[in-house]
């Protein structure tokens, strides 16, 4: 695979990946002195065409601005020794910090190639796929947030028909998520949507119910489930930790 | 003394189980639905794993608990008649989820200082298939929201957990990889979730 490695550049005592070319550089066993860095990339310029390949592009860039640095220092004076460790280390401490960054992004393309590698394995195993007959364990079957939002309107058209004024209650939306949470996890076989909603409640609190229960479907922390369309919809506590 | 024909009626219980199921069950709570332990239940699935060498499905070991698949060789014939399993990730996508997960928690801007390149498309990408989430907010200045990966990304590459991700190249990176995690502690016992 040509890309992982960069693109293959021609150089005076090497030929291969400029990825190669920057670690047998960097060990010593090419001497930069000797290669054009400038011809170098005249040529890989001449090279390219559109669409660029942007990722051998950085590849090749990140390669060749290594190279740059490695040729720089061979060329400079051998640092005096201890004359100004400052400046010497700050140069060192760049450069170090150069190398582990490019050291680290190769690793995780690496990995990413690996990853992908699983990727094409499991994407070829099957397993049972969880269907409505058994809805009770784990019930993937769609809810929209329309759905959601109707039954939100039958609970608050409920609650009209004996109209309270609104005391300032308390009500806040981590209360009633608390709420939301203990009622579920008191009812492994799920709690229909309306039963949220005790009767005679005010419309502050359902209201306030409704955003805590949206909030915690956001975060995973409770499942949705219709079994069929128009039927009712069921909350079960969700897998996400709270 | 082993009794053949209660080992078998577990192993026939445990098989059905995990058809039941569907997707990978926590041997906890296969031991509990089979009334034994732990240590036994391994065994038992074992067991079930050797005796469908040679057969169409296997028993897997991935996120956390066990499931009964089909092999990757009978792929093609499968995909003939379900529908194929979710597009693979694009490359970039990929490099993406491997900082996450290697990473983790880790922040929007960590994985773009790592990966040299902006990363909300794949981020938000990987968000929608369930295959990272939310797990919280740095503490600090705009207190950046955190990723890590979820059950599905095990499930998704066939993973047995975290620890089962391929190992990083590079010592350096191993370094890198500790001093973050070391410099992660400390901002995390700071102060956890703003």
């Amino acid at each position: 695979m040509t890309e992982r490695r960069g693109p293959v550049v021609r150089v005076a005592g090497f030929e291969g990946p400029i990825t190669e070319l920057v670690q047998k550089a960097h060990a010593g066993e090419v001497d930069l002195r000797d290669v054009h860095l400038g011809e170098m990339v005249q040529r890989y310029l001449q090279t390219l065409r559109q669409p660029l390949d942007l990722e051998e592009v950085t590849e090749f860039l990140w390669a060749a601005s290594a190279l740059v640095e490695i040729k720089s220092k061979s060329l400079l004076p051998p640092k005096p020794q201890p004359e100004e460790p400052a400046a010497t280390e700050e140069g060192e401490d760049l450069a170090r910090r150069l190398e582990v960054q490019l050291e680290e992004y190769r690793a995780f393309r690496e990995a990413a190639e690996a990853l992908a590698a699983l990727e094409a394995v499991q994407r070829r195993v099957f397993t049972r796929p969880a269907d409505e007959a058994s809805a009770g364990e784990l019930p993937l079957v769609g809810v929209t947030v329309e759905d959601l939002f109707a039954a939100f309107r039958r609970v608050l058209e409920r609650a009209e028909q004996k109209v309270e004024e609104i005391p300032a209650e308390g009500v806040t939306v981590a209360d009633r998520m608390q709420f939301i949470l203990r009622t579920l996890r008191q009812a492994p076989g799920g709690v229909e949507f309306e039963a949220l909603f005790e009767p005679g409640s005010s419309r502050l609190v359902i209201i306030v119910t409704f955003l805590a229960l949206l909030e915690l479907v956001r975060h995973r922390q409770v499942r949705v489930a219709q079994a069929e369309p128009f039927g009712p919809i069921r909350l079960y506590a969700g897998s996400a930790d709270p | 003394m082993s009794e053949p024909r209660a080992d078998q009626t577990l192993r026939c219980a445990l098989e059905c189980l995990l058809l039941a199921s569907g997707g990978p069950v926590p041997v906890r709570r296969l031991a509990d639905a089979l009334g034994v332990s732990e240590a036994e239940t391994e065994r038992l699935l074992e067991e079930l794993a050797r005796s469908y060498e040679g057969r169409g499905l296997m028993v897997q070991q991935v996120a956390g608990g066990y499931q009964l698949c089909t092999r990757p060789e009978y792929a093609e014939f499968v995909t003939r008649l379900v529908s194929a399993q979710a597009e693979p990730l694009s490359r970039a996508t990929l490099e993406t989820l491997a900082v996450v997960a290697y990473r983790q928690p880790v922040t929007r801007a960590e994985v773009e200082a790592v990966r040299g390149a902006r990363s909300d498309h794949h981020l938000r990408k990987l968000l929608e298939r369930n295959l990272i989430r939310e797990v919280g907010r740095r503490p600090g200045p705009g207190s950046p929201i955190l990723y890590g990966t979820t059950d599905l990304f095990l499930r998704h590459f066939g993973l047995r957990d975290l620890k089962d991700l391929p190992p990083l190249a590079g010592r350096r990176v191993q370094d890198a990889l500790a001093a973050g995690a070391a410099r992660q502690g400390e901002a995390e016992s700071d102060g956890e979730g703003r």
